[in-house]
């Protein structure tokens, strides 16, 4: 555990070494609070509905950004062979790593608190959906960080992971959305359902927390974590 | 290299595994669940009224949902909230309730039975093979209790899924049928006027007859729930009669006119004095004697001026529907709307309970004018005895009619007219032509309410008056009578409506909603109080406070601008705090090498 600690601690430290993870977080919180303005007012319900909405598609290009650095970096950077040589096992490394983007992740949504307490102090909202709605945004960007980490560590190119992390991510999105399910035959229907990420979020986000979905999310994470673990492996001996 | 394949196939063979795994895991997890629900009203959880029910039946209820298996996308999602809803169901029902998913296709023969169970088809539009196309599909429950059923032929939305279930489950397994009765009297001809509603209710109902026959008989033990339709000069010991009925614990719907239109001659009208206006008020209602006329909302009428034929907007047929119909009220929650045909408008005495619709549908400035613009006197407070300081209950005592001390008699408001609405007082003028109707002079009036339900324990009318004598006869007080007089009644609910021709034939023909509207009540009045705690559920208006565009706009930058700035000077000090300790580091070092040096 502490060296999973200790490879967190160095991770977390160095998103804030860098500017970009300074941008990063400010233009999340300037985009999606002022896109959740534009309609909260002219609606008049004291709900944050709309603001969580949007975080399917805001989080699409915000996680992977998130994690494009984590593995393509030391690649890149050849430190790489110093990582696996450490005394730490590959799942320690990975599960640091991934809850260093966790802890960066929740501390930008933690941000976007203040608009609760504004929705509280200007209404009489129902906490149900909104604590709901962050704990599916929590799972869900779980779920794109994980997906994000395991392709950033197929390539050493920061720009190549972040691109085909927002396609994977945005691909098990949209496949349980209607459009996807319009066009598909009957018998897949189900089945791309309940692996749509999106589905998910919004069952959690009405305020009830289903069983089903977590195990839903926390599966996903797991797999995509354990994928991550043999891709390094596989690294190591190639 | 024949090392690295066969290791690549072992990978994948386990990536393979570990998915598999994952898979079957989430398709197990998926029978077993269980769901905290954190929303105020617990809006997905089945309501304890529901779980007494299916925890009290003693035989299996067969639930059967008929849903064609090639649903569209939008429907399929509502078709797992049902299979979760009724996942509920079969959990607390113990083992008593059974649920079998139907897909209608698979079998023909089905077609005819659903047929007879008034599960009808639904067009739907699918997309297929690059093409739309309308689908014929079913979405329907049917619940099987012995020989007895009942169904719900389409289900559109979960919103009152809840309740239609539950009330079916209810009726079916309820031991007696319930007795419903019309009183009859002067002037109320049942079966050239209430034919289609009776025979509607007569659907689920023991439909009778009672006539009171100015007090000679009473009102039957096994009657439930009394309609009384159009009352006129009704007597002072039926008067009793229906009082002791309603301190019995029955219930009641009053349909009080406030005029009497003469057919002969088109459209005069006569005032009606109903002779339950005492009782009522008594009861906390007081039915005006006017009629409303609703500017804005309203109907099309026909008449005919002797030549020919025409149709124009009539503001004496206010036509309620959206805002002014209460949204949590079972027997006004789905419907879309009412035509009240010449309504009398009530004030209501006692506190309202549950949400105003009128308060609901304003906004902004009328808002803050909605105890004016409501017509009924009160404002909007939570249940409370009527005596403290409501403005209610001061309007009561002053009318001289006022509830005893206490008793906790609320009211719901089922429907209320439109602000552009006014009210006509003596004499009547009903026809078009001396009403015309002007969409855009629309006045700003009142709100009227014209239909309401009253719960509570009621006090009897007669709790300090004498039992008036049973002929009529000024011969004194019957003693009989008063030995058995209730004085406070059981919980029970009432509802009063400014209005009995909604429900005649020729508009309910001309109206469909309003059976159903009728039909809603009754259920509520009649399936008892089980069915009270399950609501329906719609998405609450929660709105924002009334402020002003300049704290709007200082919200919206401070609160788009303000986390962001934080985070970019937590940003500055972090890096200025590294240059430093990174400058002093190269100081230490320097001086360090220069020593050496």
């Amino acid at each position: 555990m502490s060296n999973v600690l200790a490879v967190f601690r160095k991770e977390f430290r160095s998103y804030f070494n860098s500017a970009i993870a300074y941008v990063f977080i400010t233009i999340f919180l300037v985009l999606s609070i002022w896109l959740f303005f534009r309609s909260f007012f002219l609606i008049n319900q004291a709900s944050m509905r709309d603001f969580f909405g949007l975080i399917p598609l805001v989080f699409l290009l915000f996680v992977p950004a998130v994690t494009m650095r984590l593995w393509a970096e030391e690649r890149k950077m050849g430190t790489m062979e110093l990582l696996m040589t450490l005394p730490v096992t590959d799942f320690q490394v990975v599960f640091g790593k991934y809850l260093a983007s966790l802890a960066f992740l929740s501390l930008t949504v933690i941000l976007t608190f203040p608009l609760a307490l504004m929705v509280e102090g200007l209404g009489n909202p129902d906490w149900g959906p909104i604590i709901g709605s962050y704990i599916g945004a929590m799972l869900l960007g779980g779920a794109y960080l994980a997906i994000g980490l395991f392709i950033s560590s197929l390539t050493e190119n920061q720009i190549v992971a972040f691109i085909i992390s927002v396609v994977a991510c945005f691909l098990l999105f949209i496949i349980g959305e209607d459009i996807v399910l319009y066009s598909i035959p009957v018998w897949l229907r189900s089945f791309c359902q309940a692996l749509g990420l999106g589905a998910h979020f919004d069952s959690v986000g009405r305020g009830v927390i289903d069983s089903r979905d977590v195990i839903f999310y926390l599966s996903l994470i797991g797999f995509f974590l354990y994928l991550n673990v043999r891709s390094i492996e596989k690294r190591s001996w190639a | 290299m024949q090392g690295n394949v066969s290791k690549t196939l072992i990978t994948a063979l386990e990536v393979a595994l570990v998915l598999a795994i994952l898979i079957v895991g989430n398709f197990v997890a998926g029978q077993y669940f269980v769901r905290l629900d954190l929303t105020e009203d617990k809006e997905y959880t089945i309501s304890p009224s529901t779980r007494s029910i299916l925890g009290n039946l003693d035989d299996v209820v067969s639930v059967k949902a008929y849903f064609s298996s090639d649903l569209p996308p939008r429907l399929e999602q509502m078709r797992r909230k049902v299979a979760d809803v009724l996942d509920e169901y079969r959990n607390y029902g113990e083992g008593h309730i059974n649920v079998e998913w139907i897909d209608p296709a698979k079998d023909p023969e089905l077609e005819q039975q659903m047929r007879f169970l008034g599960i009808p088809q639904v067009q739907a539009q699918v997309l297929d093979k690059d093409q739309l196309q309308v689908k014929n599909v079913y979405m329907g429950i049917a619940v099987q209790y012995g020989e007895k059923r009942q169904a719900i032929p389409i289900i559109q939305d979960t919103y009152t899924l809840e309740y239609d279930l539950t009330s079916a489950i209810l009726r079916i397994t309820l031991d007696e049928e319930k007795v419903l009765g019309f009183l009859t009297g002067q002037g109320i001809d049942l079966d050239k006027q209430y034919q289609g509603i009776r025979r509607l209710l007569g659907e689920q109902y023991e439909v009778r007859v009672v006539n009171l026959d100015s007090g000679r008989t009473s009102i039957p033990e096994e009657i439930h729930t009394l309609i009384i339709p159009s009352p006129e000069g009704v007597t002072d010991r039926e008067k009793y009669e229906i009082d002791q009925f309603i301190m019995r614990g029955g219930r009641a719907i009053f349909l009080i006119d406030a005029i009497r239109l003469n057919e002969q001659a088109g459209l005069q009208a006569q005032p009606v004095t109903s002779g339950l206006e005492d009782l009522l008020a008594n009861f906390g209602v007081r039915v005006q004697k006017a009629i409303v006329q609703d500017t804005r909302f309203n109907t099309h009428a026909s008449f005919s001026n002797g030549y020919m034929q025409y149709s124009v907007p009539y503001p004496f047929w206010p036509k309620i529907s959206g805002p002014f119909l209460a949204r949590d009220q079972v027997a006004t929650s789905r419907l879309e709307s009412l035509v009240l045909p010449w309504p009398a408008p009530m004030k209501l005495d006692v506190p309202i309970a549950g949400d105003d619709p009128l308060l609901e549908a304003l906004s902004g400035e009328d808002r803050a004018r909605a105890p004016e613009l409501d017509g009924s006197g009160t404002i909007r407070s939570i249940p409370q005895p009527v005596g403290a300081d409501s403005t209610g209950a001061d309007e009561a005592k002053e009318a001289g009619e006022s509830e005893a001390e206490g008793a906790p008699v609320r009211a719901y408001i089922l429907a209320r007219t439109s602000p552009y609405s006014e009210t006509q007082t003596g004499r009547y003028d009903l026809t078009p032509s001396n009403n015309p109707f002007q969409p855009r002079n629309a006045k700003i009036g009142k709100s009227y309410v014209v239909a309401a339900a009253l719960e509570g324990r009621f006090n009897s009318y007669y709790a300090d008056r004498p039992a008036p004598s049973a002929d009529g006869s000024e011969a004194g007080p019957d003693s009989l009578a008063e030995a058995t007089k209730i004085k406070e009644s059981a919980e029970t609910q009432i509802i009063v409506l400014g209005n009995s021709f909604f429900l005649q034939d020729s508009f309910l023909g001309q109206f469909p909603e309003n059976a159903v509207f009728f039909n809603n009540a009754v259920d509520w009045l009649t399936l008892g109080p089980e069915l009270i705690g399950i609501r329906s559920r719609g998405a609450t208006d929660r709105p924002l406070k009334e402020i002003s565009d300049g704290v709007k706009t200082t919200l919206k930058v401070v609160l788009t601008l303000g986390p962001a700035l934080l985070v970019i000077v937590l940003g500055l000090i972090r890096t200025i705090a590294r240059r430093r300790r990174r400058a002093a580091v190269e100081a230490d070092l320097r001086s360090a090498a220069g020593q050496r040096a």
